[in-house]
């Protein structure tokens, strides 16, 4: 009796240790989601077209924290104003704030086309296996110009709602 | 000391301090001195009309520092009057009641007696946990470099340093900030963020929230004189959740609290995820560095997971994290990708393709690579459909993409490497 008490009692203990340890959740039927390995940072092979890629790059990150930065404020600005009529004090806050999300796009976009620039100028020059990242550098680039449009007219068309 | 970015302020403050520029601004006036202190408050939630709901503990950088006074002054004021207190449970003169504890009483009543479970701590459990506790200010030592305390603003946890072994660089969680402690054995030099200490001082910089994770190693130091050091990844990263964070709540606020955003699947067809399914997740995510190789059980650089109590963690090679915050590109990537993961849609997905792999004889070996060979195209799917999501959301935000060839792994945005599923 005390001995099958006893082996309860363990039990208990056992679970008491047990449930205090934190584990990851359905760990054993759901699949790993394992991270995706990081590529090394990317250089061209020729350093003075390096330079020039990384300086672009450069430009586009500050670029796009200036636009960032604008774009917070203006959906900040936007949510302020809803509901709000034109010209309203949140509704011109809001406008000056999209204004400002415009020009800001305007620097981006001059920054993103430099580096497409750059990249088809030398596109001949580059071998395959650059060419291919080349390539993904200027599709990138596009997809920041046409996504930041898109921004930019969505804040546009929240203003005039 | 590095002051906090608004972003970082505002969300330690609760969205209080939107529109704010520096740490020092008006939102910190409930944390002068009272009895509950600048970081115990829920005043952020409803101070400077923001419409974000409050994120954390309210904390602002000058709270920090007024709450750390505080710890200093009741310390040194505690240990001078160390007075014991018969019978104050806090007290290390707390008689031997065995009965006390996580235990039941029943099961104590019952096996309390066994010296199985009389070794246990848990046993014992007031005693245990207040054997080094000054009964005037609750500071308990739970290591020999560890101590923790409840004071007037809060609380304190005091570390060494994960990876450090310098003692002069502590950790402080400080209600839920995590600063850094650097301790001088010099009179302070009158800047106004140094706190003295028996004729020494400390200075202290943000490195990140608790909710965020531990910090595997210390971030590197400033230098002491001008100079802006390189930011740590983990801090990096931290700080670019932060404003993916920020960006997610904005546009949410601006859109009614709900945003769709659409995206390709691997069949070429489109699909949608509401961010305001995201932005929780984001909300409960964290990243923590490692140095294990995971390429034998992961078959990546780490591994994303829901713990149990409901957050989401990415445990990543640190190697891969320095790479990953090389630019905010690929951080961003990392971030959105990772919490994309846990998106109901990508999970079913994901779930899908694992089953059909398994379901044909393949085994999570090959699932995932970690034989030897590369990842099955049941996961590069998986990854492909979770990239897409992922540039989907980064472009909604306003944020850098990555381009395609800078993500290692085979994964493609496209999912262009096999046919539809």
């Amino acid at each position: 009796m005390l001995k099958t008490a006893y082996r309860a009692g363990l039990i208990y203990f056992l679970c008491v240790l047990i449930s205090a340890v934190p584990s990851p959740v359905g760990a054993k039927e759901a699949p790993i989601a394992p991270i995706p390995v990081a590529s090394p940072e990317f250089h061209f092979s020729d350093a003075a077209l390096d330079e020039a890629y990384q300086q672009a790059n450069r430009t586009v990150d500050s670029a796009y924290e200036e636009f960032g930065d604008a774009s917070d404020a203006g959906y900040r600005a936007l949510a302020s104003a809803r509901g709000q009529k034109i010209n309203t004090a949140a509704w011109s806050k809001a406008r000056d704030s999209v204004l400002n999300v415009l020009r800001c796009r305007a620097i981006l976009v001059d920054a993103l086309n430099g580096r497409i620039s750059l990249m088809q100028k030398v596109k001949p020059a580059v071998g395959l296996t650059e060419l291919s990242m080349l390539e993904s550098i200027v599709s990138a680039s596009e997809e920041g110009v046409n996504g930041t449009n898109e921004i930019a007219i969505n804040m546009l068309t929240a203003l005039v709602k | 000391m590095r002051l906090l970015t608004s972003y970082e302020l505002d969300l330690v403050a609760g969205g209080a301090m939107t529109g704010s520029t520096n740490g020092t601004g008006g939102g910190d006036d409930g944390g002068s001195g009272g009895s509950t202190g600048g970081g115990s408050t829920g005043g952020g939630s409803t101070g400077g009309g923001s419409t974000m709901p409050p994120l954390t503990t309210p904390m602002l950088w000058q709270g920090a520092l007024e709450n750390l006074q505080q710890f200093f002054d009741q310390a040194e004021n505690s240990i001078n009057n160390y007075e014991p207190r018969q019978g104050d449970q806090n007290s290390n003169y707390d008689d031997d009641r065995a009965d006390y504890g996580p235990f039941s009483s029943m099961f104590m009543e019952m096996w309390g007696f066994l010296p199985s479970v009389q070794r246990n701590p848990a046993a014992h459990y007031w005693d245990y946990l207040t054997e080094n506790v000054d009964p005037e200010f609750l500071f308990e030592t739970s290591s020999v470099s560890g101590v923790s305390a409840q004071f007037s603003g809060g609380n304190v946890a005091i570390t060494s340093m994960p990876g450090s072994s310098d003692s002069n660089i502590m950790l402080y969680n400080v209600n839920g900030l995590l600063l850094r402690g650097v301790w001088h054995d010099a009179p302070p030099s009158g800047n106004a963020d140094e706190i003295e200490v028996n004729g020494g001082h400390w200075t202290f910089d943000f490195i990140g929230l608790a909710s965020d994770g531990m910090p595997a190693a210390p971030p590197p130091l400033a230098p002491s004189s001008a100079g802006t050091p390189a930011p740590d990844p983990l801090v990096k990263a931290a700080a670019q959740q932060v404003e993916i964070l920020s960006k997610v709540d904005a546009l949410l606020a601006a859109n009614g609290g709900h945003f769709l955003i659409s995206y390709k699947t691997s069949s070429g067809a489109m699909d949608t995820i509401d961010l305001a399914e995201f932005r929780p997740i984001l909300a409960r995510y964290s990243i923590v560095g490692s140095d294990e190789n995971f390429g034998p059980t992961t078959g990546g650089a780490g591994q994303v997971v829901k713990l149990a109590d409901g957050s989401y963690r990415t445990t990543i090679e640190n190697d891969d994290l320095a790479k990953y915050s090389s630019s905010p590109a690929l951080l961003n990537f990392l971030i959105i990708h990772e919490v994309s993961h846990n998106l109901a849609k990508a999970l079913s997905y994901t779930q899908s393709m694992y089953d059909g792999w398994k379901s044909s004889g393949g085994t999570d070996q090959n699932y995932t690579g970690t034989n030897g060979t590369n990842g099955s195209p049941a996961l590069y799917r998986s990854e492909a459909y979770v990239n897409n999501i992922a540039k989907s959301i980064a472009i909604a935000l306003g944020l850098p993409v990555a381009p395609e060839g800078s993500i290692g792994g085979g994964y493609s945005y496209s999912g262009k490497f096999y046919s539809a599923p």
